[in-house]
C-alpha cells in the first residue's frame, strides 16, 4: 500500500486502490512525496487591496493595501512566521482557493470591507545560463515580475 | 523436484520470519522514539503560536477542512473531533502527550491517541503544514504500534522488570513488523522524492538547486555569489537525485550503509542550515537510527549517559 500510494493516481494506484483507499487516506499514507518538485517554486506573494464602500459604491474609508505574507520576500525565517508562506503557496497554486478560502478570510478580518482586489505577484528567478551570460547586468534587473490571477472579489454580507 | 521446491519455500519462510521477528529492536526504537518525539515536541511548541489557524478564525473554516482534499485523497475518518474553540487547549494537550512520549512515559494506546490528535490537526488545516508535520506524524503512527518505550526511557528508570523479547507473542510480532514498516516507509519516501524531481525540467537540467538557493523565500543566506561556481549547482542537483533515488538500495547493502547514512546527515544538515528547514532535517535524520547497529547504539549511549542514569538504557 505505502509503495503504490506514493504515486496513488497512477494506473496501479487506481486499480489496487479500491482495496485500501479507506485506510491509506485515513492514515496519511496517500501523500505524494514531492519536495521542491517537479520544479522548485519562484518567489511569490499575494498583493491585495481592501475597499470599503457604501451601497452606491462611494468609499466609506481609505482602502488598505497589504501583502501576504507581510514580509513578501520571506525574510523572517522563524518557524511560526514561515507557516504563512506555506499558506500563501497553498492559495497561490490553485486559483479556486482564492475565492473559496482567502477572500472570505480577509473579509472576516476586516469588518466593513466590501471588495478585495487580488493579485499574485510572481518574481521569476532567471535561469543560471542567463545569469552567467549576462554577468554584467545587475541580478535584480534579470528578475521578471508578473502579476497573475488579478481579480476583484466582493465580500459576502 | 517437489522436495527442492519444498526446501526452498521452507528456507524462504525462515528468512522472512527472521527478517520480521528475530529480534526486538528495542534500542533502535527507543532512541528513534526519543528523537522523533523531541522534534515533534519542538515543532508543536512553535506551532502553538499559529494555533489561531486551527480555530474559528482560520483560513480554512472547520466545515470546509476536508474540502481541500480531492475525492481521491479525502480521508474517510475526520480526526479533529474537538470544536474549533478548543483548538488552543487541544494543542496544549497534544504537546503534553508528545512530552510524555519523548520521555518514554507513554504507552501504545496513549501514543495512538497522540497520533489521532496530530492527524486531526493535519486534517483541520492542510494549508499551514510543513513537510515535517506530515512525515513526522506518519512515522508516529507506525511507532505507536511498537514497543518503543522499553529503552532510553524514564519507564526503564523506574522499573526493575527485565525487558524480554518473545517472538511468539502477538505484541512483539506487531512491534517488529511495524519496525520494518518504518524502514520501508523511509525507503519509499526517499525513492518517490527522487522520482518526483525527475519529472521537473530544472532537476533534469541540473539547475534546480540554483532556483532553490537564490530564492529568498527559501534561504536566509545571500548565496548569489555562487553563480561564479556554476558547477556547484550542477553537481549538487544530480547528487541530490542520486542520493534520494538510490537511498533504499545503498542502505540495504550493509557495506554502503554507513556511507549513505553519513551522506544523508550531511545532506540534511545542509538543507537545515541553508534552507532554514532544521525541523524537517531533524525528522529525516532521526530515522537513520532505525538502521544503526544495536551494538553501536549501546556503545554510544553507554559513553554519553552518566553512570547515575544508566538505568535509562538497561534492558
Amino acid at each position: 500500500m505505502m509503495i503504490v500510494m506514493g504515486n496513488g493516481s497512477s494506473f496501479l494506484g487506481r486499480y489496487l486502490g479500491q482495496y485500501y483507499f479507506a485506510v491509506a487516506n485515513t492514515v496519511g499514507v496517500n501523500t505524494t512525496w514531492n519536495f521542491f518538485s517537479p520544479d522548485p517554486a519562484h518567489i511569490m506573494y499575494i498583493h491585495y487591496i481592501i475597499h470599503f464602500e457604501d451601497e452606491y459604491g462611494n468609499p466609506t474609508q481609505e482602502s488598505k493595501e497589504y501583502f501576504y505574507p507581510e514580509q513578501k520576500d520571506g525574510s523572517d525565517f522563524s518557524i511560526n512566521v514561515r507557516r504563512h508562506n506555506y499558506m500563501m503557496r497553498f492559495v497561490a497554486i490553485d486559483p479556486s482557493r482564492v475565492a473559496q478560502f482567502f477572500i472570505p478570510w480577509v473579509c472576516k478580518q476586516n469588518p466593513g470591507a466590501t471588495k478585495v482586489q487580488f493579485g499574485l505577484i510572481l518574481n521569476r528567478i532567471p535561469s543560471l545560463d542567463k545569469v552567467i551570460t549576462l554577468k554584467d547586468t545587475p541580478y535584480n534587473e534579470l528578475l521578471v515580475t508578473e502579476e497573475l490571477n488579478q481579480n476583484v472579489f466582493n465580500c459576502k454580507k | 523436484m517437489f522436495l527442492i521446491a519444498k526446501n526452498k519455500t521452507k528456507k524462504l519462510k525462515t528468512v522472512v520470519t527472521d527478517f520480521l521477528f528475530a529480534e526486538g529492536h528495542f534500542e533502535r526504537l527507543g532512541v528513534f522514539r526519543f528523537l522523533l518525539c523531541a522534534v515533534m515536541f519542538y515543532i508543536a511548541c512553535s506551532r502553538q503560536f499559529n494555533v489561531d489557524q486551527y480555530g474559528p478564525d482560520s483560513l480554512i473554516p472547520g466545515g470546509q477542512a476536508l474540502d481541500v482534499f480531492s475525492d481521491f485523497y479525502k480521508p474517510y475518518i475526520k480526526f479533529f473531533f474537538w470544536p474549533d474553540e478548543f483548538a488552543w487547549s487541544m494543542h496544549l494537550i497534544y504537546i503534553v502527550l508528545l512530552g510524555l512520549a519523548t520521555l518514554g512515559l507513554s504507552s501504545r494506546p496513549l501514543m495512538i491517541l497522540t497520533w489521532v490528535i496530530a492527524q486531526g490537526f493535519i486534517q483541520r488545516n492542510f494549508s499551514v503544514l510543513f513537510g515535517a508535520d506530515v512525515i513526522a506524524t506518519l512515522f508516529l503512527f507506525y511507532l505507536s504500534f511498537t514497543r518503543c518505550n522499553e529503552y532510553f526511557s524514564l519507564r526503564r528508570f523506574f522499573s526493575s522488570k527485565k525487558v524480554i523479547f518473545n517472538p511468539n507473542s502477538w505484541s512483539d510480532q506487531l512491534s517488529t513488523m511495524f519496525f520494518r514498516l518504518l524502514q520501508l516507509q523511509l525507503f519509499t519516501i526517499y525513492a518517490y522524492t527522487g522520482f518526483e524531481k525527475l519529472k521537473g525540467s530544472t532537476w533534469w537540467d541540473g539547475t534546480a538547486l540554483w532556483t532553490v538557493l537564490v530564492n529568498p523565500q527559501f534561504t536566509s543566506f545571500d548565496l548569489l555569489f555562487l553563480k561564479d561556481f556554476p558547477i556547484f549547482f550542477a553537481v549538487g542537483t544530480f547528487v541530490t537525485i542520486i542520493f534520494e533515488v538510490y537511498f533504499w538500495v545503498m542502505v540495504s547493502i550493509k557495506t554502503t550503509r554507513p556511507l549513505w547514512l553519513w551522506l544523508g546527515v550531511l545532506f540534511h544538515l545542509m538543507i537545515g542550515v541553508l534552507l532554514g528547514l532544521m525541523s524537517f532535517s531533524l525528522v529525516m535524520v532521526s530515522t537513520y537510527v532505525l538502521f544503526a547497529y544495536r551494538s553501536n547504539l549501546r556503545h554510544w549511549l553507554g559513553k554519553a549517559i552518566p553512570k547515575k542514569l544508566e538505568k535509562l538504557i538497561s534492558l
